[in-house]
């Protein structure tokens, strides 16, 4: 079900603003429209004031995070939210001078990074040097005048030849080996400032690189040492600076609640800007549940008597969003969402889908111990961690498809993998006399199971189509369209059926001539609607090609089958590797106690995360498509959105 | 041995070897865009676990039709059938729907789950949708399982 | 090419993009009361890292140190060198431009080096003076040596060094562009190079440059041979016409009409810019591959423009309508 999401005009006066607004967030059921149309709001100051402050507090909870000492195992899981009350978490925001930890963690990176850097120049400058160790001269220093000293890096293989033409074409230099390493040699040349042509020509020829010095005051071994000794004063002081930035962790619950206050102050800020406003006056433009109005004139009450909310009906252009309204099948609005919302016009499809969506489910697995574990994991884990209402969607729709698995599993007999027949005896009997049908055994009737499965939903669908037409008061195309398919089908099936032996014999030739005369009607009836009648036959007789479409609608549900079996098959597999590996030796229980937890967990995982993605496939792909086309905008009320913090109050 | 059961035997092997590789080429190719999502996000890991798993059960389809090749012909325990060369081929030839069809599907669904990854980086609550364009592609490997199942199922030994 | 090796970097780039400045910050920005709070808009983009500690008026540190993060972050992670140093190298010839400078006339402006370049600018000039380097490729050095040639047989005129080294700047990218064997890039190397032919056609013959004169500013690679470019402009404003319809834009031909009409070179300019961008966000419809790359650079680069035109004119107090007409697109 959809609700009825009507617009509502609420007038107030200027100086209640602030908590009349307030109000409204607390109560979450008020998506605030611009009273312009359309075009893009200019930013307040005080928005773009509170985005600063946000990103402030984000580089401090991000710095903090980064040096915060780890936390053990479970305790991380569980401390992920903060669970306090409104009162609380204003009054806590309210009074915490956040701005003097972020600047303290501004200052702390700095100087962390002051640190770093320092380091890292250092050490680049070690790795220049580093070759040159052992020379045994200070690079920088002045020469006798007249002269040039070059540092060059040559092959290991050309330093004879090198050497030879030095001594040959310049008299007076003098070539200085210093050290070799990696196949090269690095040396330097001290040469008349004259013969430096020559030598650069020397150098070209025998592929030797000149090499540029950083002028030193003292020897490269002691200029490396002094370096070195520098890098570990400031790796000291890293930690050290570390150490304190882990410190402010002990602020990080109040710089948390603080962010996610500034982020409802900024929400309420931001829907400001959209109202209209007088001197004394303001007005806000909403989307509201038909539901809901009545709470928020009463607590509207509470504040003032001076205001005023109006139903005011949407003007054409305007598309109401959508909010899902269900009761038992709520949970499963998750999975419509996951495609996409249904337009305001189109029924929601949530109800329709869950019976198919959890029966698929089961299928899919059709393992019993698979079921209950699910289930259970499914249901702990909402209670354990606390997992907020509207979050709870995905969780509720895997404990039903376990309660299917189990239903579906004790059927077929699967638990756990295990043959029956191998059970002890004491269990035996009862899981067998469950048992009506061993898909081992029997695939094809599991494939004749699915595709029934699949002709009910996608006839279901039409069903839907049609109702919800006649509903709306369209009866003529209800009627023409998907009703005039949906009795072809079946009319069509049941020939079929009673042609095959399925049903009586005499049955087919009525449904026949049934069948032939309602495709007659299709194709006259999209001849009909089409303009150009010329052109309406031929497109009529191709309307009829949609049978081949909800054929292969039909066919896509033996995946149902090839699921359930995989599932089946690996837990046996398991149960056989783990058979094996309790042969071993003194360890054998112990690895084929690992083998079968670890494969029993991958294989649930593995295939429940298949049977969801499947089943729901089947329903945006071969259901959806016969009644609704999607494409709502989901309604979304201005809340009190936290990042951090779950109200622990209702 | 006889010349079938070597059949059956290379039937198997190249069931879980070719959907294996298809899901490995997959897994990787979403895994390699995973990893640059998560390096500028790290909150997506979920999302990007799930997209990134898609592609990885063709290799798990190809490892069950091998399994059941493998146990037709009795080489869990038991003994070991007879098995004609022209069963054989049978159940070699049973093996090809899913050896092709899951390497094939393994390694495009992967480029699909990678591209898909855009939409996890700049539409995250859009994921649903990459999940489905994905699992698309998968529809044909498990179209070829079934088919390589039943075949299997209806070569009798 | 093989894009497959682009998947990780694609997807970083998909990440980024979903920060980067969009239509909607760029309305606000130009929308905003003031330039503080135009700066202010930056805060909710890809720039917000970077502005923490920075005052309005110091917006462009920002954007400096934004760009040498993007340098880093190509540099690291780029699959092909070759992609890296197309993306590049064009600040690698403002450099050599700038050295051209010193050496032929004079002009010392060595403190004002582009970062973020391919080629440390010291290598670039030790080549210069001594034929002597430790980085740059053949082909750079080629086109050092090609270019000084053509400065020096025009006697070193001012004009020549811009034209001698936008010219062997195209060179360079198209070669890469072709090495990098993907159509996509390539064809942008060549709208590129060819919205530059367009402009400097109507700017010579504003000036009524002789033709051999306008032959030498002439590169190869654009859409159009320079033998046809002659005879275009042989035939003045009407020769352009003809040639334009390699563009297969319709917006671009309304431009240029536009153009002979009131002659404002810098909106027909702007247009062709759009035309560039607008054929880079084809990209937007690819999956992964080296195009996500390239095409992220270049809307960054083009955002760093939009922000300085906005940014400019908060600061001068000049219209929003005004500062809108003359952004691009993104």
């Amino acid at each position: 079900m959809l609700a009825d999401i009507v617009k509502i005009k609420i007038t107030a006066l200027e100086k209640e603003h602030d908590e009349i607004l307030k109000k409204i967030q607390e109560l979450e059921v008020v998506q605030i429209e611009s009273e312009k149309d359309g075009g893009e709001e200019i930013r307040s100051h005080i928005v773009s004031g509170l985005d600063y402050n946000i990103a402030e507090l984000r580089f401090a909870l991000d710095f903090i995070a980064l040096y915060k000492p780890p936390q053990k195992g479970i305790k991380k899981f569980l401390e992920s939210g903060i669970f306090i009350s409104r009162k609380d978490a204003i009054k806590t925001a309210e009074s915490f001078d956040y701005q003097t930890v972020v600047k303290e963690s501004k200052d702390l990176e700095e100087q962390i990074n002051k640190r770093v850097n320092l380091i890292d120049k250092n050490n680049s400058e070690i790795n220049i040097l580093r070759p040159w160790h052992s020379l045994n001269i200070i690079p920088g220093k002045e020469l006798p005048a007249g002269y040039k000293i070059s540092f060059i890096l040559l092959s290991e293989k050309s330093v004879d030849e090198f050497s030879d033409n030095i001594s040959r074409d310049l008299p007076f230099s003098a070539f200085e080996k210093t050290n070799i390493e990696n196949q090269e040699l690095y040396s330097y040349v001290i040469h008349k400032e004259e013969d430096e042509d020559k030598l650069k020509a020397l150098f070209e020829t025998m592929q030797v690189r000149e090499m540029e010095l950083p002028k030193l005051d003292m020897g490269v071994s002691e200029y490396v040492e002094n370096l070195n000794n520098k890098i570990k004063e400031s790796s000291t002081e890293l930690n050290d600076l570390k150490k304190e930035a882990g410190k402010l962790s002990r602020h990080e619950r109040e710089l948390k609640i603080v962010h996610d206050f500034l982020s409802w102050q900024k929400m309420r800020a931001e829907n400001e800007q959209k109202e209209g406003k007088t001197n004394s006056t303001f007005t806000i433009y909403g989307w509201i549940d038909k539901e809901n109005i009545d709470e928020l004139n009463v607590s509207l009450a509470q504040i003032t008597t001076l205001y005023h909310i109006e139903e005011i009906g949407a003007n054409d252009e305007e598309v109401p969003p959508v909010k899902f309204k269900n009761t038992w099948s709520k949970p499963f609005e998750s999975v419509t969402s996951l495609y996409g919302m249904p337009q305001p016009s189109e029924p929601d499809p949530t109800p329709f889908l869950a019976p198919f969506f959890t029966l698929f489910f089961g299928l899919a697995i059709t393992d019993a111990g698979y079921g209950i574990v699910l289930a259970l994991i499914s249901y702990l884990a909402v209670k354990i961690f606390k997992i907020p209402k509207e979050d709870r969607g995905l969780f509720g729709v895997v404990f039903w498809g376990g309660i299917a698995s189990v239903v579906l599993g004790a059927v077929f007999g699967g638990w756990f993998g295990v043959e029956l027949s191998k059970m002890p005896g004491f269990l035996r009997g009862p899981l067998e006399s469950m048992q009506i049908l061993n898909p081992l055994e029997n695939p094809i009737a599991i494939l004749y199971l699915s595709l029934v499965l699949g002709i009910i939903q996608v006839l279901f669908g039409l069903g839907i189509n049609t109702w919800w037409q006649i509903k709306k008061g369209k009866i003529k195309s209800a009627l023409l369209g998907s009703g005039l398919w949906l009795i072809g089908l079946i009319s069509l099936l049941v020939f079929a059926a009673s042609s095959g032996g399925l049903l009586p014999v005499a049955l087919a030739v009525p449904f026949k001539y049934l069948t032939l005369l309602i495709a007659v009607g299709i194709v006259v009836s999209k001849w009909m609607a089409e303009k150009n009648k010329l052109l309406g036959l031929p497109i009529g007789v191709l309307g009829l090609y949609d049978v081949v479409g909800y054929f292969s609608d039909v066919l896509s549900y033996s995946r149902l089958l090839a699921l359930g079996l995989t599932t089946s098959i690996i837990g046996m597999v398991v149960n056989i590797v783990a058979g094996l590996a309790m042969e071993m030796p003194f360890v054998g229980w112990l690895a084929g106690l690992l083998v079968l937890i670890g494969g029993h967990v991958f294989n649930i995982g593995i295939n429940a995360l298949g049977a969801f993605i499947h089943s729901g496939r089947l329903q945006y792909i071969e259901f959806f498509p016969k009644f609704m086309e999607g494409g709502g905008r989901a309604f979304q009320p201005m809340k009190m959105e936290s990042k951090y913090i779950q109200f622990n109050e209702k | 041995m006889e010349l079938g059961i070597s059949l059956a035997i290379l039937g198997a092997g190249l069931a879980v070897g070719f959907a294996g590789a298809g899901s490995v080429l997959g897994v990787s190719a979403a895994g390699q865009a995973g990893a640059g999502v998560i390096s500028e996000d790290p909150d997506k890991f979920g999302k990007v676990l799930v997209l990134e798993a898609l592609p990885a059960t063709q290799g798990i389809y190809g490892f069950l039709v091998a399994f059941l090749i493998l146990q037709k012909i009795g080489l869990f325990g038991g003994e070991i059938v007879a098995l004609t060369m022209s069963n054989g081929l049978s159940l070699l030839f049973a093996s090809l729907p899913i050896a092709i069809a899951g390497f094939s599907s393994g390694w495009y669904q992967g480029k699909v789950s990678a591209s898909g990854m855009k939409i996890v980086a700049t539409q995250p609550k859009a994921m649903g949708k990459a999940i489905i364009l994905s699992a698309m592609v998968e529809t044909y490997a498990v179209l070829g399982l079934l088919i390589s199942i039943l075949l299997i199922f209806g070569i009798t030994v | 090419m093989n894009s497959d090796k682009y998947i990780t970097i694609s997807s970083l780039v998909w990440s980024r993009e979903s920060k980067m400045l969009d239509h909607t910050d760029i309305e606000r920005m130009v929308d905003a009361p003031s330039f503080d709070d135009a700066y202010r808009v930056l805060n909710d983009t890809d720039y917000a890292d970077n502005l923490l500690d920075l005052e309005p008026a110091q917006y462009r540190d920002a954007m400096r140190k934004d760009f040498t993060e993007l340098y880093e972050f190509l540099k690291r992670d780029i699959p092909d060198y070759d992609l890296f140093r197309l993306l590049f190298i064009e600040r690698d010839f403002l450099n050599l431009r700038l050295l051209l400078k010193e050496k032929y006339l004079g002009v010392k402006e060595v403190e004002s080096f582009e970062g973020e370049t391919v080629y440390p600018p010291e290598d670039i000039k030790s080549y210069m003076n001594e034929r002597k380097s430790m980085f740059l490729d053949e082909k750079f050095k080629d086109l050092i040596v090609a270019v000084e040639k053509e400065v020096e047989a025009n006697s070193g005129a001012p004009w020549i060094v811009d034209v001698a080294v936008t010219k062997a700047m195209y060179q360079m990218q198209y070669e890469i562009a072709d090495n990098l064997g993907n159509e996509f890039i390539k064809r942008s190397i060549q709208i590129k190079i060819s919205n530059a032919t367009v402009i400097a056609f109507m700017r010579a013959l504003r000036f009524e440059l002789p033709a051999n004169e306008f032959k030498k500013m002439l590169s190869d690679n654009s859409f159009w041979s320079v033998g046809e470019l002659m005879t275009a402009y042989e035939s003045g404003e009407d020769g352009v016409t003809n040639f334009l319809a390699s563009y297969e834009s319709n917006e671009v031909k309304e431009s240029l009409r536009e153009y002979l009409e009131n002659k404002n070179l810098f909106e027909f300019e702007r247009d062709l810019d759009n035309y560039f961008i607008s054929y880079i966000n084809q990209a937007r419809y690819l999956s992964y591959g080296p195009e996500q790359v390239y095409s992220y650079f270049q809307r960054k680069h083009s955002a760093v423009i939009n922000i300085r035109l906005i940014m400019a004119g908060k600061m001068n107090e000049i219209d929003s309508g005004e500062i809108k007409r003359t952004l691009r697109a993104i």
